[in-house]
C-alpha cells in the first residue's frame, strides 16, 4: 500500500467531511459536485484495498491482520452506507451533514489503517 | 417514514460507534479474550447499545422514542462509569475501549454524543413526528 496515495486519500476524505459539514452549516442540501466527489473517492478506497489484497495474498503482514481486514472492508462500505443513509425523502441541510459525518470516520480509519500497515 | 435531519445524523454517527465498537471488540475478543476480558466485553455491551442507538434514532414512534433514550441512558452512565474506573484503576483496562478516559481514543465523541442525544429526545418528547419539515418554516431549508 503506497503511503503516498493512502495519504492523499485520508486529506481527501478530511476535506470532503469539512465540504459537508460546510454545506449543512450554509443551510445547504446534498450537492451534485458533492455527490459525485463522494463517488470518487469511493473509487480510490476501492483501488486502495485491492492493491493492499494483491500484498497480503502475496504475503504482506500488517501489525495485526485481522484488524487491518477489519478497517479495509469498512474503507469500502462506508461512502455507500453515507449515501444510503443520505438519501432521505426530503432534501434537507442534513444529508450533507451526515455524509461528511462519513467521510470524517473513514479519513481516520485510513489513518489506521496506514498505522497498521 | 423517516425522521428529521438532526435523529437522521445522530442515528448515522451511532451506527459508525457501533462498527467501530463491535468490529474492534470482534477481534479483541477472537483474538486475545485473556488479556483484557473486562474490557473486551465492554466493548461489546458498548456496541450492542450504539446500535440500538442507531436503530432507534431517525425513527418515527414512540417506542423508537423510548428505546433511543434508554440507549443513550445507559450509554451516558457507561461512559461515565468506565471513564472514572479506567482512570482511577488502570490495570483493569490494560487495553482500551470506546469509553475508557471518557472515550479520550475516540475524540471524546463518545461522551459528547449521549449528551446531545438526550437533548435533542427531550427537546422532541412527543413523538411520532413534531420535527418533520412540514412543521418548520421552509426559510433556509431548501
Amino acid at each position: 500500500m503506497a503511503p503516498v496515495f493512502s495519504l492523499s486519500i485520508a486529506l481527501l476524505l478530511f476535506s470532503l467531511g469539512a465540504w459537508g459539514i460546510g454545506l449543512a452549516a450554509s443551510g445547504r442540501t446534498l450537492e451534485r459536485p458533492y455527490v459525485t466527489a463522494t463517488l470518487l473517492v469511493e473509487a480510490e478506497l476501492v483501488i486502495q484495498a485491492v492493491a493492499a489484497a494483491a500484498f497480503l495474498i502475496g504475503g504482506h503482514r500488517p501489525d495485526s491482520v485481522p484488524e487491518f481486514i477489519g478497517y479495509l472492508v469498512t474503507s469500502v462500505i462506508l461512502i455507500p452506507f453515507g449515501l444510503e443513509r443520505a438519501r432521505g425523502i426530503e432534501q434537507t441541510r442534513w444529508e450533507p451533514a451526515i455524509l461528511g459525518a462519513v467521510c470524517l470516520a473513514l479519513a481516520v480509519a485510513v489513518l489506521r489503517l496506514l498505522s497498521l500497515w | 417514514m423517516v425522521a428529521a435531519g438532526p435523529g437522521r445524523l445522530l442515528g448515522a454517527i451511532y451506527a459508525l460507534f457501533a462498527l467501530a465498537a463491535g468490529a474492534r471488540s470482534a477481534v479483541q475478543i477472537a483474538t486475545k479474550f485473556g488479556d483484557a476480558p473486562l474490557a473486551y466485553v465492554l466493548s461489546a455491551f458498548a456496541a450492542v447499545i450504539y446500535l440500538v442507538a442507531a436503530i432507534s434514532f431517525g425513527r418515527v414512534s414512540r417506542r423508537a422514542w423510548q428505546a433511543a433514550l434508554t440507549a443513550v441512558g445507559i450509554e451516558l452512565m457507561g461512559v461515565l462509569i468506565v471513564g472514572t474506573a479506567s482512570l482511577a484503576a488502570n490495570a483493569s483496562f490494560p487495553d482500551q475501549t470506546v469509553w475508557s478516559n471518557y472515550g479520550s481514543g475516540y475524540g471524546f465523541i463518545p461522551v459528547v454524543l449521549p449528551v446531545v442525544g438526550l437533548w435533542w429526545l427531550l427537546k422532541h418528547p412527543s413523538s411520532p413526528h413534531p420535527d418533520l419539515s412540514a412543521s418548520v418554516p421552509p426559510t433556509g431549508e431548501l
